[in-house]
């Protein structure tokens, strides 16, 4: 009997002690909401909230909403951004519950400071994944005191700018086209204005950067090189703010506020040249001719919270770059000075004038169809065109019978998206973050349309009326393109952290369908001594191209699409990096990669770079390209004093096996650059000084530059016909002289004060302070040599640089209220 | 004005980039372009410096065909001719500097027949200098069938003010060409049109005076190809129905490869001025003037040379330096020449050729001995 109470006493132990944790774990709740600003509603992206005890954590999506899966009970939960104020709430949970919390601004302006994200960071699972706080953004010197959001991302490691002062994006040895740039998830294809001296990027329309340039999220594709993901500002929820600022090149307008406190929202931004206003008041009081150059942005988004579960976003953006010029002239004559009839009085006018810009247009709903399942639908239309148009008209009057005749030249190049997508966040347990998601876009490129209209009129009637099409009407190309996606953030124990992925996409175009299976995988482990170590692979495919005529950003640089012939380029992409974070305020990390890349295109030897469709299949070639490399970043991210110091050491080649570049060997790549290091550094002085400094240094790109002068010999040569090029200049491979290091110092200081409505902001800043004639373009030169009696002695060679930007100080005014 | 002063400051900075060179660094360029049809063969040889080429006289040449070995003589430098092709403009800076081909090249030439097969071995040296080449003769493509037709074809170009046309009259060539299975093949197919004739010059009794022999021969005749993809080899068609088409080279050197056709046949189709093939109804007067009478004979000959990929590759780089635009850079991504010479520069090949030669006929002229001596 005893016997049978004691089993009994210890089944009903046993069961309890295995019971009770079942009964509990199976009991869970999700805690879900937004985070958000507290002064102005603005949902923060990236935002963190932690359980105390077990340090169970989630962070919010790219719409501020977060969702936490965990077994019921009481809890003490930390809610925190950088630059705010943490917000601790004590939570006894029985159910699934909502809180949205704001937090309040605390040292949002004191500098940079890397805050806890899973998406980018130490704290992330992905490598190479970065954010940039708007804060570095305003305060970081450039050109002409324009805040620029690409510019800043050429200072992180792994990212070099093309030409020096240009925006473009050179991510671990790949080109400006392989960079996936998205303004609230619409790709932007053309990001410069001024040939690439400033980017399209308002930093007042921006609320978060960041930049992807190792193992790759499975939700991103599309791109080889890097994803930059830019969100912008929802609009103030709770009272209206903007600013107003003047600057050297450009003018800027920013304006947010409630329609409906706390439910409908709109946020505005401009941004122009002087010229768009001044230009047409100068062309009054001229005679003659006129010419004006001018860029613009415009941005605009509406914000609609219908509900805790719905809200509504519609956002826009256009922007321009317009060249034009203008010419007139008039006169009269008689063609027989004695005959007073035949006087004949006549006009001309020629109008010439080049356009290109992007117009963006998105509609997202939010849906949070559980606490634990969210999700984000988006439409989009996306357009990019470049339009240049030459007219003359000219017209005659003799005796009084009027002749008219124009001649109407116009280019028109573009490429044209409709895309609609949706993405689920699932989080069924802590352990577990859930992306899954599906997209399609439908493109139309239209590479090159050229026609001319030819018109005479005489006396009223049509004498010629005709229309040439010097390219075909009918060459447009049309591209499908479909992607899905499913990725896991998941926990092992308390130190591991894996992020399996797969991207699955599909592109059809004339009538041949390509498919890219992209797997994607990183993982962390945390020590527990503040290191931590990551590695990850990442396979990414692209299907559109942009046809490039090289060192500057052109408007006759042409998107286009992968065809029958032209295979879609891939990488493979290799990344380990070791990172630490136990001294305060700093963050060391250090990283390196390997990355190969197949079916990149290049120009063959010989070709025009003009971006003409016209058989640009052929004239380009498909090949290999490998690039390898460590990285170093050390952030200081708290105090007075704030700023980075970033390090690459890279190398990057290309090889074209097929014959049609460089002979088939192997060259370095163009912008291979072996170091390159950036400094910032940013000094609060109290509330109403900082200063900042950029010192950076890269050792060269590469070039290609003839050797030697060599005979040659044409097949007809041995006729006699020797009237062409007996001697060339000999160009032994691709690439074959390394440019000169470039270097320069960027300082700047800002002045705050505190106005009655607001707070004015002056900003002096000095673009290459020490004026170092750092090279843009790079050629061979041919002097002659004399005697001291002037005869010509013979020739010498001579290497010549043109430097585009030396010293340049700047003055800006902002007022914020 | 700040803006007006900034925008001011962006004129371009040029200054120099150290850049030291040796002027007197020389290497032997070596180049030859031999084929199997022909038995007298010429090596050109230059000095190329990094800031100038100077021809190269009392170097030795030697070939060796499948180990034979045969002495090239240089040749003398000709005299002046009445109309001296060898002029060319060279252009430094602003210096403009007339250069005879004779102060670039120094021609040696031997005698030999080369077949398909062969192991050529072409060396030039001159004191420490030495460079050498070798090169396999490629076994030739098969020409299977050529078919003519005169025609008649629309040409368009266009400018600033529109597009116009005109007609021109061609001798289309249907040329079936069969490919060397089993390998890569490049290929040239190229055109030679030879007059030749004697003349003669009467006493007064009638008896022949004097003979005067004429020849001429113009090689690697231009032809259309009008949108042949396997002729035009990647280049434009040269119609500039586009405006930027007169940018874009087209293929100049006629060269080709089996990328579209390979280990198989396939029509090509050149388009020759209808002129090579016709005689015209003009005044001959311009042959030898100062006789009486004479006859001409002309044939029209087709080649299709079977060339190495190391020689395609040269004359496409050669192609791309002639393209109207190739100045213009930094849109024109500079071109490297291909070389196979050791310890020197240049290029030697041997090309293997099949031929067709049409015979166009004699023609009997008269000359007015009244028409006076013109040069």
């Amino acid at each position: 009997m005893k016997g049978k109470i004691c089993k009994m006493l210890c089944m009903t132990g046993l069961l309890t002690v295995l019971w009770a944790p079942l009964m509990t774990a199976q009991h869970k709740v999700t805690l879900s909401g937004h985070i958000s600003d507290a002064s102005s509603g603005e949902t923060l992206i990236g935002a963190g909230l932690v359980e105390g005890q077990s340090r169970t954590g989630a962070v919010t999506n790219d719409y501020g909403y977060y969702t936490l899966t965990i077994p019921a009970g009481e809890y003490d939960f930390q809610y925190s951004y950088v630059g705010y104020q943490d917000q601790v709430l004590h939570l006894d949970l029985r159910r699934d519950t909502v809180i949205n919390v704001a937090l309040k601004a605390g040292e949002m302006l004191s500098g940079a400071k890397v805050v806890a994200q899973k998406d980018a960071g130490i704290q992330s699972t992905y490598l190479g994944a970065v954010d940039i706080p708007l804060v570095q953004i305003q305060n970081t010197p450039v050109l002409f005191g324009e805040a620029d959001v690409l510019k800043v991302l050429q200072m992180m490691p792994g990212v070099q700018g093309g030409n020096e002062g240009f925006t473009g994006l050179y991510v671990r040895g790949g080109g400006p086209d392989e960079n996936l740039i998205l303004l609230d998830g619409v790709p932007i294809y053309n990001v410069d204005h001024m040939l690439g001296l400033f980017s399209v990027f308002q930093p007042e329309a921006v609320k978060k950067v960041t930049l992807y340039k190792g193992s790759f999220p499975a939700r991103y594709g599309g791109r080889v090189s890097s994803i930059v993901d830019i969100r912008t500002n929802d609009g103030n929820m709770k009272e209206t703010h903007g600013s107003l600022g003047i600057g050297l090149i450009s003018d800027k307008a920013h304006l947010e506020g409630p329609i409906i406190k706390d439910k409908l929202a709109y946020s505005l931004s401009a941004r122009g040249m002087h010229t768009v206003f001044y230009g047409p008041i100068i062309r009054h009081f001229l005679d003659g001719d006129y010419g004006n150059y001018y860029f613009y942005d415009l941005n605009g988004k509406l914000t609609w919270r219908l509900s805790d579960k719905d809200r509504f976003y519609l956002g826009a953006y256009h922007g321009r770059d317009r060249l034009v010029y203008n010419s007139e002239d008039e006169g009269s004559y008689n063609w027989d000075p004695t005959d007073k009839d035949t006087k004949r009085s006549w006009s001309s006018r020629t109008d010439i004038g080049v356009f290109w810009g992007n117009t963006v247009a998105s509609l997202r709903w939010n849906h949070v169809f559980s606490s634990r399942l969210f999700a984000n639908t988006t439409v989009a239309y996306n357009m990019y065109n470049m339009v240049m148009g030459a007219g003359e008209s000219e017209t005659e009057i003799e005796k009084g019978i009027k002749s008219v005749s124009r001649y109407h030249l116009d280019y028109h190049s573009g490429i044209r998206d409709w895309s609609a997508k949706m993405d689920f966040d699932y989080s069924p347990s802590p352990q577990h973050l859930i992306k899954f998601g599906t997209e399609y876009i439908y493109h139309t490129f239209i590479p090159e349309r050229m026609s001319a209209v030819d018109r005479e009129i005489e006396a009223e009637k049509i004498q010629i009326d005709t229309t040439f099409h010097f390219t075909d009407p009918k060459k447009i190309y049309y591209g499908h393109d479909l992607s899905i996606y499913a990725e896991d953030d998941f926990s092992i124990g308390e130190h591991l952290t894996v992020n399996p992925g797969v991207h699955l996409s599909m592109f059809n175009t004339e009538g041949r369908t390509y498919w890219s299976l992209q797997p994607r995988v990183s993982a962390k482990y945390t020590t527990d001594g503040h290191i931590t170590l990551k590695a990850g692979y990442a396979r990414m495919a692209q299907y559109v191209h942009l046809l490039s005529s090289s060192q500057i950003s052109l408007p006759v640089d042409l998107w286009v699409p992968i065809t029958k012939d032209i295979r879609p380029v891939t990488s493979d992409q290799y990344s380990a990096g070791i990172y630490y974070d136990g001294l305060k305020g700093w963050e060391f990390s250090l990283e390196g990669y390997w990355k190969a890349m197949n079916n990149i295109l290049e120009y063959k030897d010989g070709t025009l770079m003009l971006g003409t469709s016209d058989g640009w299949e052929k004239r380009v070639e498909m090949g290999r390209g490998t690039s390898r490399g460590v990285e170093l970043l050390i952030q200081k991210t708290a105090g007075k004093t704030t700023g980075w110091l970033a390090y690459t050491l890279a190398k990057s080649d290309r090889h074209f096996p097929d014959g049609s570049i460089n002979n088939g060997l192997p060259f370095p790549y163009k912008y291979d650059r072996r170091h390159a290091l950036d400094i910032s550094i940013d000094h609060k002085f109290n509330e109403r000084w900082n200063i900042n400094a950029v010192w950076s240094f890269a050792t060269g790109g590469t070039t290609t530059v003839p050797v030697r002068e060599i005979s040659v010999l044409r097949p007809d040569s041995q006729t006699g016909d020797w009237t062409y090029l007996p001697t060339a200049q000999y160009v032994d491979h691709r690439n074959n002289f390394r440019i000169p290091p470039s270097h320069r110092l960027n300082l700047g200081v800002n002045y705050h004060k505190k106005k009655r409505h607001g707070e004015s902001v002056w900003n002096l800043s000095v673009y290459n302070v020490y004026n170092q004639m750092n090279p843009n373009f790079v050629f061979m030169d041919y002097g002659s040599d004399y005697d001291e009696n002037g005869n010509y002695t013979g020739t010498s060679l001579k290497m010549n640089k043109i430097t585009i930007l030396p010293i340049l100080p700047s003055l800006s005014y902002t007022f914020n209220f | 004005m700040i803006a007006v002063a900034a925008l001011g400051l962006l004129a371009s900075c040029e200054n120099t980039i150290r850049y030291e060179y040796d002027r007197n660094d020389g290497q032997i360029t070596v180049l030859s372009q031999m084929y199997t049809s022909e038995t007298e063969h010429t090596v050109f040889l230059s000095m190329s410096y990094p800031d100038r080429v100077d021809s190269l006289p009392g170097a030795t040449v030697v070939c060796w065909v499948n180990g034979e070995k045969f002495v090239a003589e240089e040749q003398p430098v000709p005299m002046e001719e009445y109309y001296d092709p060898g002029f060319y403009y060279e252009t430094r800076s602003d210096q403009v500097v007339l250069r005879r081909r004779h102060q670039l090249f120094t021609e040696y030439c031997f005698s030999a027949q080369l077949r398909p097969g062969d192991e050529v071995r072409v060396e030039a040296s001159k004191g420490s200098l030495k460079a050498w080449a070798e090169v396999t003769v490629p076994q030739p493509a098969t020409l299977v069938r050529v078919d003519t037709s005169r025609v008649v074809r629309t040409h368009s170009y266009a400018d600033i003010d529109g597009t116009d046309t005109y007609e021109a009259a061609y001798m289309e060539m249907a040329v079936t060409v069969r490919d060397i299975p089993g390998e890569d093949n490049y290929f040239v197919l190229s055109g030679s049109h030879l007059t030749e004739g004697e003349f003669r010059r009467f006493d007064e009794s009638g008896a022949v005076d004097s003979t005067a022999y004429y020849r001429s021969e113009d090689r690697e005749l231009d032809y259309w190809t009008f949108h042949d993809t396997i002729l035009e080899d990647g280049y434009s068609a040269g119609e500039a129905s586009s405006l930027l088409d007169e940018l874009l080279a087209t293929n100049q050197m006629h060269c080709f490869s089996d990328k579209e056709f390979r280990d198989g046949e396939a029509v090509v189709r050149p388009y020759f001025d209808a002129d090579y093939f016709t005689w015209r109804d003009y005044n001959y007067y311009w042959i030898c003037p100062g006789t009486h009478e004479g006859d001409l004979h002309s044939t029209f000959t087709l080649y299709l040379r079977t060339i190495s990929r190391d020689f395609y590759n040269y004359l496409r780089a050669l192609n791309n330096m002639e393209t109207y635009g190739y100045d213009v850079t930094p849109i024109i991504e500079p071109t490297s020449l291909p070389n196979n010479v050791t310890g020197g520069f240049g290029l030697v090949s041997v090309g293997a050729d099949q031929s067709l030669t049409f015979d166009l006929g004699s023609r009997h002229i008269v000359h007015d001995p009244s028409q006076s001596l013109y040069y």
